[in-house]
């Protein structure tokens, strides 16, 4: 089959490789219809997690239909059409029976390599480093999806693909943080990072209530892109180019910061000033594997007591966060990858009901062998580029 | 073997897990602390003396140097009774060492432990250590297990070239829901024995399984020095296995990415996987891999990146022609699926083919703002 290979920074390609098959009594073989990239990927594109390895296949938002179960496979059936979750979940540990999917003790093959990283071990993730499971992923012809009976979430019919697919992870994800930040009627709530998983923190905000979303990014379209789906007015737009982000912010909040800060950013930020000067310096000789510049912000920005919700990609070690406004002002910090079982269903509804449009965010479509071009131009924001979705077959 | 039992058993019966430390780890013995016995010392400061007198007299060459230096460390052992080297292998020969039978040659047995926790009641983890045929399930080297009595067991480890070696294992302890013991016999190169004490988690979160491995390597300290570099028998391993029970208990299979789709089928790949996970520091695992040259030992490697999975790649590689190997694809039932799903996609049986089909040429926007 045709699969998205990784191979070293900045270098993946198309290849043919072997079909998956059923390994364990509980997997399923997915054909898939719909795959696209994510802000995630871009982190391994750019070589920043580690334990990645030459030859694995990428991919952890996918849909399609089931074409063969393992013989404890119970629910699903050959030919369901299915959105898969990108963290494997056994359905049977501590975690998963707490709904903290992406925490599940049994799905990780290599959890020794992550207790060593981390003390212990999450997940694992579909074409996520071998560290998280070392998992072949899905942008992918066919993809074998463990756990059969936990994960795959079967969606109705009436529903395309492009407006499901991202029940995969951005929604859940961007659910997760503004559900994070508990809100309350009047709070405000500031997101660092328009990209795709920002859009949705920023809708999920507005749907639990909030009274204000201000969103911060440097690109206009994908601001813009946002605005455009906000009925009511209670977007405002930050361009931190433009504008000094904690000044703007105090003065939107009359003096008050943000109730919560979300982080949908991640590990390789942008930066300007002398602190992201250092932060790529130290990048630069392997010294830091994380660039915290927006986290930075959202913790010095939140109010007294607030909530700093963090769902950008963090991978190992940051330097310079300032732990005493975390203390002095009583500060909250929440994060996770997304639990997204969790999420499937009470969004699925939303999406039903006509709340929201997911498919809102995709600005190409393209086939899986245009893969390598559609991860640069996603990476350097070329082409308006904010989310690609990619089909495998014609 | 009632000897063998007693050393294990105070260390299970301490909950502290400090306490064992000095035990399992002779490398955090006391610096400064007497080691040497009383003849030793007399030796090893004559010795000492005789080098430093040869050392002295040739300060510029290498050889007086390294005499000075050796010398002065015999002097030293000699004066104080203690021995740094010793005191890193673990090894006193002083009274109180003989004593507890840690001179240089006597037996260094060391253990490991392990603990996790299982979202299973107690009967039900017990039960499943104690049937042996498990083992299969969370040892992938074992190929077979044979239950031949009570307490015996004869289980078959795959090793190089597809000849099976097999081990006894006797079951000497049995506390029905608390604590199980084995332990290798007949005793062939080293001693190994096994025990898992069980425990019940707080409030619904299961059983606590504390694992302990006590291994015995022949010739002494420097056995024991040698076996704990080099052996396979390690932490991960340990800490491995257990996960791998864990997962088989809680979900009746265990996580494998092994014989998984890859762009990694090609020598050169084999190569460079082979490199870079002796850079990663998985030594054992690819030199196991590397003598073995066949499938599935990858119990210390990363799943399916364990080089044997890409070495089973190859062979079929290069085994089946082209041809050939599409022939046996579509033959496999998954295959057919595959034909049956994307006949319904061409035809018009399936409207969300149709649909899919409609909205997803290059660059179009159906539903979309663009
Ligand atoms: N926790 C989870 O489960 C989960 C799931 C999916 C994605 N993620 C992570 O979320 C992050 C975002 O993903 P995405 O798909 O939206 O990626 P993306 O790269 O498209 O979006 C990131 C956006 O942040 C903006 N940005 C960069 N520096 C900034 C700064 N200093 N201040 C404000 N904005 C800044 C960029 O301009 C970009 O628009 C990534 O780190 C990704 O790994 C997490
Ligand atoms: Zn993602
Ligand atoms: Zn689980």
């Amino acid at each position: 089959m045709k699969a998205v290979v990784w191979h070293s920074k900045e270098e993946v390609s198309v290849e043919q490789v072997n079909d998956p098959h059923i390994i364990n009594p509980h997997d399923a073989i997915i054909k898939v219809t719909l795959t696209s990239i994510c802000g995630s990927d871009i982190h391994l594109f750019d070589g920043c997690i580690p334990t990645m390895r030459d030859g694995d296949i990428l991919g952890h938002e996918f849909m399609g239909e089931v074409v063969e179960v393992g013989s404890a496979v119970k629910k699903l059936k050959v030919g369901d059409r299915v959105v898969v979750p990108f963290p494997i979940a056994c359905g049977q540990c501590y975690f998963c029976s707490q709904q903290m999917y992406s925490l599940c003790d049994n799905s990780n093959p290599n959890a020794w390599i992550a207790e060593k990283a981390f003390g212990y071990a999450s997940a694992g993730i579909f074409g996520y480093s071998h560290m998280m499971g070392g998992y072949a992923g899905g942008q992918a012809e066919y993809v074998r999806v463990p756990f059969a009976d936990v994960g795959p979430f079967k969606v109705p019919e009436h529903l395309t693909d492009e407006q499901v697919i991202f029940l995969s992870d951005i929604f859940p994800t961007g659910y997760m943080a503004a559900e994070f930040c508990n809100i309350k009627a009047g709070d405000v709530v500031a997101v660092w990072g328009a990209g795709p998983v920002g859009q949705f923190a920023c809708q999920s905000a507005l749907l639990l209530g909030a009274a204000q979303v201000l969103l911060i990014d440097r690109f206009p379209e994908r601001l813009e892109l946002a605005k455009s789906q906000d009925k009511d007015g209670r977007i405002t737009l930050i361009n931190y180019e433009k504008v000094d982000v904690l000044e703007t912010l105090k003065e939107l909040t009359g003096g008050r910061g943000p109730d919560s800060c979300i982080d949908a950013v991640g590990m390789e930020a942008h930066g300007v000033g002398a602190l992201a000067a250092y932060d790529q310096a130290k990048f630069s000789l392997s010294l830091q594997s994380d660039r915290p510049t927006a986290l930075r912000e959202a913790i010095q920005a939140c109010r007294k007591g607030g909530v700093v919700s963090v769902v950008g990609v963090y991978g190992g070690m940051i330097d310079k966060i300032p732990m005493g406004a975390i203390v002095n002002k009583g500060l909250q910090l929440k994060s996770a990858q997304a639990h997204v079982h969790r999420y499937m269903q009470p969004l699925l509804e939303h999406i039903e009901k006509g709340d929201i449009d997911p498919s809102y965010i995709i600005s190409h479509r393209v086939s899986l062998d245009e893969a390598p071009h559609a991860y640069q131009i996603f990476r350097d924001k070329e082409e308006e580029c904010r989310k690609v979705v990619m089909k495998p077959f014609f | 073997m009632q000897n063998q039992q007693s050393n294990v058993m105070p260390l299970m019966a301490q909950n502290d897990l400090t306490a064992t430390s000095d035990a399992t780890e002779p490398m955090k013995e006391k610096l400064g602390r007497r080691n040497v016995g009383t003849g030793e010392r007399l030796v090893s400061a004559a010795l000492g003396t005789w080098l430093l007198s040869y050392g002295v007299k040739r300060p510029l060459m290498i050889q007086g140097q390294l005499a000075n230096l050796g010398g002065l460390l015999c002097l030293y052992r000699g004066v104080s009774g203690h021995c740094p080297v010793y005191a890193r292998l673990g090894v006193d020969s002083s009274s109180l060492g003989q004593a507890a039978q840690k001179t240089l040659f006597a037996p260094h047995p060391y253990v490991l432990h392990e603990t996790i926790t299982i979202q299973k009641p107690m009967e039900d983890v017990f039960a499943y250590a104690r049937d042996l045929r498990n083992m299969k399930a969370y040892m992938p080297a074992i190929s077979e297990v044979k239950i031949q009595g009570d307490t015996q067991t004869r289980i078959g480890i795959k090793h190089m070239n597809e000849q099976n070696l097999n081990f006894d294992i006797e079951t000497i302890e049995e506390i029905p829901n608390n604590q199980i013991s084995w332990r290798l016999t007949p005793l062939a190169r080293f001693d190994l024995s096994a025990s898992l004490r069980l425990k019940s988690a707080p409030e619904g979160r299961g059983t606590e399984v504390q694992v302990f491995l006590r291994i015995k390597p022949p010739v002494g300290a420097l056995g024991t020095a040698f076996f704990k570099m080099s052996s396979p028998i390690n932490h991960v391993l340990l800490s491995q296995t257990l996960h791998r029970f864990k997962q088989s208990i809680e979900t009746g299979e265990v996580a494998t990415i092994d014989g998984q789709s890859s762009g990694r089928a090609s020598k050169r790949h084999l190569l460079l996987d082979l490199k870079e996970s002796m850079a990663a520091g998985m030594r054992s695992r690819s030199l196991q891999s590397l003598r073995a040259g066949r499938g599935h030992q990858a119990q210390n490697g990363a799943g399916e990146s364990a080089a044997p999975a890409q070495a089973r790649e190859l062979a079929f590689d290069d085994a089946l022609p082209r041809g050939m190997d599409q022939a046996r694809q579509e033959a496999s039932p998954m295959h057919k699926n595959k034909k049956a799903v994307e006949t319904q996609q061409k035809g018009t049986v399936s409207p969300s083919a149709v649909r899919d089909l409609g909205t997803m040429s290059p660059m179009s926007s159906e539903g979309s703002p663009l």
